[in-house]
């Protein structure tokens, strides 16, 4: 692939999905800054590795997966649970599920609080399919799993969604289109 | 309201990539890709650039260079990234036990073969589990209960205990696990030992304005590290006595990654911008020394060998795996390191020296797991 042709790519994939995959990304890490520098390197990272792209999926959910990876890795970072364990040891009073941990709240809205008390996994799915609008197997290629597993996540994540919202008094529902 | 909507309740509404953070991109992206004459730079030149380089390192490296003993790779089917990078070696029974979304699994590189040893309600347990060739320890989410779920390996028995959530990490040495348990009323580190489940407090924090760091276990010992305003606190007890065998108070940068090997608690000081420094504690004395190393974005020691995460200068966007002999408070490179051809990512020592690093493969074949005995 010439260099003009990765531009060429870098653009239309910077400028089709470039705000989709920032939010993705804020979806995990919950933090503005933080996010612009992850969706910034997963372009990179998308440039540099467009050599190595075989083609077994499209450019989009190749895309995707990369920002998925980049937030997982922050996520993992000894920098990332150091600050989520300040965090947590500051909101003693609040006991939350592990993966809550990892989340560094800053903007804390009700909704956001009722996305936090739902494990990564289904969260993820929910946010890749409902948000970003990929279809089940772009959300199974994502993610690198089946798409049963992707069904029976968002089947869930509905679920512990809907739970949730009437543990806090919410009366929305959680209608899947 | 439908899904979508929620969810775009939680997100900031102006939150779009501009033309500015694109623009970034390229920049970056443009000074990554080698310029036209660095590329037809005449082949002389190449040479004796190589041959300089070469030199230098020769004269760095050690005229008898250390070996690695083994080194196997392992692509484990139908398994990601993040599984492997939370991958635990298991030296005594010679398998690689991982997490997927649905349960945790062993894989035995010597028969090829996959054992799905749980299945897990939640994903929870991909980020909380602790095994070795005894006892298998997770937690769930059940029927809206945290659980603590034991895995008596030889017996196959497992016990579930309810209610059970405690903060930060599980921790596995032996027969018992180390966590940090924390209510409104009191923050307690303890030890449950896992054959009686008698519990034991080894460490209360009692200041509740103090941060509590980190927390290790390992050869018999564990610490707990707090700090108070500057004023950084390590406490080293005994795990099997719960006496207070060491405790050591200074002014340190912030603490990321610690673990316990070879009477050393070993730890990565960090600075406010991120800057890693390799340090360690003398159990015995109590004194604090730092290790001269290369630029690094996480570290692993066991004995004299330390496995850096190195990144080629300060903020550097990538690192790679390199592996040293520990000589005195410096670092040497291990000059027979397999060669690998992508990047290597979390490096891990377990148990008899072996150390685990995962090779990236986004495209091609997936991961590959490397596991090296220096």
């Amino acid at each position: 692939m010439t260099d003009d042709q990765k531009n060429q790519l870098l653009n239309e994939a910077m400028n089709e999905h470039g705000d989709m995959i920032k939010r993705v990304i804020y979806s995990y890490v919950r933090d503005i800054p933080k996010a612009e520098d992850l969706t910034q390197d997963t372009f990179v990272k998308f440039f540099t590795t467009l050599d190595r792209f075989e083609g077994r999926s499209s450019l989009k959910t190749y895309l995707y997966r990369i920002a998925v990876n980049e937030s997982i890795n922050y996520l993992k970072s000894w920098h990332k649970q150091k600050v989520s364990l300040t965090d947590k040891l500051k909101k003693l009073g609040r006991r939350k599920s592990v993966e809550s941990t990892y989340i560094q709240q800053e903007a804390s809205s009700e909704i956001q609080q009722v996305l936090e008390r739902i494990p990564i996994h289904y969260r993820e799915t929910l946010w890749l399919h409902y948000y970003a609008e990929l279809s089940v197997t772009e959300t199974a290629e994502v993610l690198g799993c089946s798409p049963n597993t992707v069904k029976t996540r968002l089947a869930r994540g509905r679920e512990l969604m809907r739970k949730q919202l009437e543990v806090d008094g919410f009366e929305h529902k959680t209608a899947p289109e | 309201m439908n899904i979508k909507q929620l969810l775009n309740e939680s997100m900031p509404h102006d939150l779009t990539f501009s033309e500015r953070e694109k623009q970034q991109v390229r920049e970056t992206v443009f000074a990554k890709t080698p310029a036209t004459f660095i590329r037809i730079l005449p082949l002389a030149a190449v040479l004796l650039v190589s041959l300089v380089g070469y030199l230098l390192y020769s004269s760095y490296s050690d005229s008898q260079p250390a070996e690695v003993t083994w080194h196997e790779e392992i692509i484990i089917p139908n398994t990601f990234e993040t599984s492997l990078n939370r991958s635990v070696f298991v030296p005594a029974n010679k398998e690689v036990i991982y997490s997927k979304e649905d349960g945790l699994y062993s894989f035995s590189p010597e028969i090829d073969q996959v054992e799905k040893l749980v299945s897990t309600q939640t994903p929870m347990a991909q980020y909380s589990f602790a095994v070795n060739e005894n006892w298998l320890v997770w937690e769930d989410f059940v029927n809206e209960a945290y659980t603590l779920n034991v895995l008596n390996r030889q017996t196959g028995v497992t016990n579930v205990i309810v209610s059970f959530n405690p903060l930060g990490r599980l921790l596995l040495e032996g027969n018992q696990i180390f966590y940090f348990n924390s209510s409104e009323e009191k923050m307690l580190y303890e030890t449950m030992n896992l054959n009686s489940g008698n519990i034991k407090t080894i460490h209360e924090q009692k200041d509740a304005q103090a941060d509590s760091l980190r927390e290790a276990i390992g050869d018999g010992k564990a610490v707990v590290v707090e700090k108070l305003e500057k004023l950084t606190t390590f406490y080293i007890y005994d795990t099997l006595s719960g006496d207070l065998v060491q405790k050591s108070q200074g002014t340190y940068p912030s603490i990321h990654n610690m673990y316990i090997n070879n009477e050393r608690v070993y730890m990565d000081f960090a600075t406010d911008e991120g800057r890693l420094e390799l340090a360690y504690l003398d159990i015995q004395t109590g004194t604090i020394s730092t290790i001269e190393t290369p630029e690094y974005s996480f570290s692993t020691v066991h004995g004299n060998h330390v496995a850096l995460s190195v990144t080629e200068e300060w903020g550097a966007e990538t690192d790679d795996v390199e592996l040293f002999t520990l000589e005195g408070n410096t670092v040497k490179p291990l000059t027979t390191f397999p060669d690998v051809k992508d990047r290597l990512v979390t490096p891990q020592f377990f148990e008899d020296g072996i150390l685990r690093m995962v090779e990236e493969n986004y495209s091609d074949g997936g991961p590959t797991l490397h596991l090296v005995k220096p």
